[in-house]
């Protein structure tokens, strides 16, 4: 009787525990990404790839588009049930994460990621107070991409100078018509873009890179300003106006029929979203091409803004975080996974990603261009350094409605120097 | 009975709950965030009544939506009051295949809130849309309907205004309700049909005008997802709506406390509004058996 009991025991006891086990080992990630069809498409194979690799760790794919991304996500830092592992905006730190403590340090993790294999400089620049927010998945630099069309058509060479872009806009109004336009801003660009001409003016950047303040002059602010507006009067750019008639004022250009119809001769672009501005031409990626970075003759910096642009971080409420570490070192330093994804996120940060790509030939040749040419403009010091809280969405908004309001001619650069530089500084000092 | 009293509170209770957790919770707890500052992640600091200090004088872009909302509730609730008792008068009439229309025009309200009608919207309005390509086949230059602050808001309220189905069923039930004695008797008195309209009609369904206008200046203050959609809130915050601003707040800039605090004005503002037209209802609704106030 005794034995049965002890045997009835045991073999509950060996199930129970065999369960555990199993259970343990089980694990339930959520990843979430935004961005276009091509990179979803291209992480849902990743993820089944990394599922085959790992069995007992499954991942849960939430995506989405960018608009409406953060909103969810701030809604679920609100109540604590954010994914596991997350793709973030390096420009988003301040907010969720201003002393570093908002996402789980990865430096815990350096046995699961491989942190040698990202540059030292782009570890620290997503670490804060020591504590790294996540591993940079690739770095970005806004250039000049054109759609050849137009050119062509107009037969203009692509500037490589301001002068010879006023020139050329002249030129294609003359001979293509009021509809066309050598470049389209998009909502950021339109202050980057003349930011750009500013910073090789004045070689200073509007926000301080080092402490959370204005380091422009009235002046020097005016004169961006004023130069922006240089632009569109002068036909160079879409103006926000003409932009937000059309139904936009933010869309992306590849979603703009002027676009799509030829009439836009270019888009001053992020080099990591490039390829996705030819998914509605026609002809596709051989309908762009890399102009030279227009500068100003001797300028000391391009001002072009390159930075780490997202990161994908770990939930401090994640259960399954060692699941969550592997998982992210196998999207950003594993060969199969860097066959897979290609450049649909960036050109990736890792030495392995960056090599599978560049031997296999993985990289389209104007996205090998565009990074070339950020890259080049990096080894001569000409990309200057941006704060993070450029980026702060609070500083954008401020940006924006300055710009509209411009672009409206609801002020002048004179009126709106003052009042940016003091709502600027206002902003900084609470953040 | 206390058994079935029991069973009755147990069928209620996912009710009941489903208010408690949803409802009355958020209301009382976005009460007591309005007097702090929560960036939403992290917690909440005490910092009295100073949102609304902010609010009030320090704070251009809250008048702005304020007075947006507020000249918006005031042109759609007439405007939508008035053709839904137009339309509902229309239908009210025994023609034929009238169930048809009944339902035509019910079908832009089961439409008109999503996300899909108010995209449709904004390519009808958009610089190159069907509206002006209209309006150009009979000599009138496009109008930048959505880049223009005079116009952009008439684009929201066009939309809103075509929604009438909601109020117009509610007036159809009203008009069928009136006696038909009241308009024989008036007839053989010699009134005509608008005489009969002023004097009949509309003294009867005041009370169902009263209950759409109330619904209708609810939804007009919380109006959301047009003015997102189609115009961004823009251009330069023409079309920049308090349920915007509080989105915006909320979500975009992680200002918890300063959201909730705008929440409750709109909420006082709201509760504001209708108390003085329930007190003014005394004056011009009329209630059955009410013969002394009707006199």
């Amino acid at each position: 009787m005794f034995k049965r009991k002890t045997l009835a025991a045991l073999t509950f006891t060996a199930l129970v525990s065999l369960t555990s086990a199993a259970f343990a080992e089980d694990a339930s990630i959520r990843f979430a990404w935004w961005g276009n069809e091509a990179r979803a498409a291209n992480t849902l194979k990743v993820i089944k790839l990394f599922e085959e690799k790992n069995p007992g760790i499954t991942v849960k794919a939430e995506y989405s588009g960018y608009d409406g991304y953060q909103t969810r996500l701030s809604t679920q830092f609100a109540g604590g049930t954010e994914p596991d592992v997350m793709q973030v905006l390096l420009a988003w730190l301040p907010m969720f994460s201003k002393k570093g403590d908002g996402f789980e340090d990865i430096n815990k993790f350096s046995s699961l990621i491989n942190l040698e294999e990202f540059p030292k400089t782009t570890l620290e620049q997503v670490s804060i107070n020591g504590k790294m927010q996540g591993v940079p998945i690739g770095s970005t630099g806004f250039l000049f991409l054109y759609n050849k069309e137009p050119w062509q058509k107009a037969k203009i060479d692509y500037p490589k100078t301001w002068d010879e872009l006023f020139e050329a806009a002249k030129l294609m109004r003359e001979r293509l018509g009021d509809d066309y336009y050598p470049l389209d801003p998009t909502t950021q660009g339109s202050f980057l873009i003349s930011l750009s001409w500013a910073m090789q003016k004045y070689n200073v950047n509007f926000i301080d890179p080092d402490e959370p303040k204005v380091s422009m002059s009235e002046e020097q602010v005016a004169d961006w300003l004023r130069f922006f507006k240089r632009l569109e009067n002068e036909h160079v750019l879409v103006s926000i106006k003409a932009r937000t008639a059309m139904g936009g004022a933010s869309k992306p250009t590849s979603q703009m029929p002027d676009w799509v119809e030829g009439k836009w001769g270019g888009v001053y672009s992020q080099d990591s979203t490039l390829t996705s501005r030819a998914d509605t031409l026609t002809g596709g990626l051989d309908q762009l091409e890399v102009g030279p970075y227009i500068m100003l003759p001797d300028a000391k910096t391009a001002g072009t803004m390159s930075r780490t642009g997202f990161i994908y971080s770990i939930s401090k409420h994640s259960k399954q975080q060692e699941a969550a570490a592997k998982f992210i070192n196998f999207l950003t330093t594993d060969a199969e996974a860097a066959r897979i994804i290609g450049t649909s996120r960036a050109i990736p940060a890792s030495k392995t990603q960056w090599d599978v790509l560049t031997k296999e030939n993985l990289i389209p040749p104007i996205q090998k261009i565009g990074t070339g040419q950020i890259m080049e403009l990096d080894e001569e010091g000409l990309v200057p350094r941006f704060s993070l809280y450029f980026e702060h969405p609070l500083i954008y908004k401020l940006l924006f409605n300055t710009f509209e309001e411009l672009s409206f001619d609801k002020t002048t650069p004179e009126e709106a120097a003052p009042k940016l530089i003091k709502e600027a500084t206002r902003i900084l000092s609470r953040l | 009975m206390y058994e079935s009293k029991r069973l009755g509170y147990l069928f209620v209770m996912p009710f009941i709950l489903g208010i408690l957790a949803f409802n009355l919770f958020p209301f009382a707890a976005s009460f007591a965030l309005s007097f702090t500052d929560y960036p939403l992640i992290g917690s909440p600091t005490y910092i009295g009544l100073e949102n609304y200090e902010k609010m009030v004088f320090d704070d251009d872009l809250f008048w702005k939506s304020l007075t947006v909302t507020v000249s918006f509730a005031l042109i759609v609730v007439p405007a939508r009051l008035a053709v839904a008792l137009f339309i509902a008068q229309v239908l009210n009439f025994k023609l034929r295949g009238i169930n048809f229309f009944r339902a035509a025009y019910y079908l832009p309200t089961i439409l008109g809130g999503s996300i899909a009608i108010s995209v449709m919207w904004k390519f009808l309005f958009q610089q190159k849309g069907l509206v002006n390509i209209i309006l150009d086949t009979v000599g009138i230059d496009p109008i930048p309907w959505l880049a223009n602050e005079r116009y952009a808001v008439w684009t929201i309220v066009a939309l809103n205004t075509w929604q009438f189905g909601a109020a117009m069923v509610i007036f159809l039930a009203a008009l069928q309700g009136v006696p038909k004695s009241l308009y024989e008797a008036a007839e053989i008195d010699g009134a005509s049909f608008w005489q009969q309209f002023r004097s009949v009609t509309l003294p009867i369904i005041t009370p169902v005008i009263f209950f759409n206008m109330i619904m209708q200046i609810v939804n007009c203050f919380q109006e959301f997802n047009a003015p997102y959609m189609i115009t961004e809130g823009g251009p330069l915050y023409s079309t920049y709506f308090m349920a915007i601003y509080i989105y915006d707040e909320a979500f975009k800039y992680f200002n918890m406390g300063y959201a909730s605090a705008l929440s409750w004005v709109l909420f006082f503002l709201i509760v504001a509004i209708a108390g003085v037209l329930f007190w003014s209802s005394k004056y011009w609704v009329f209630y059955s058996g009410e013969k002394e106030k009707a006199r």
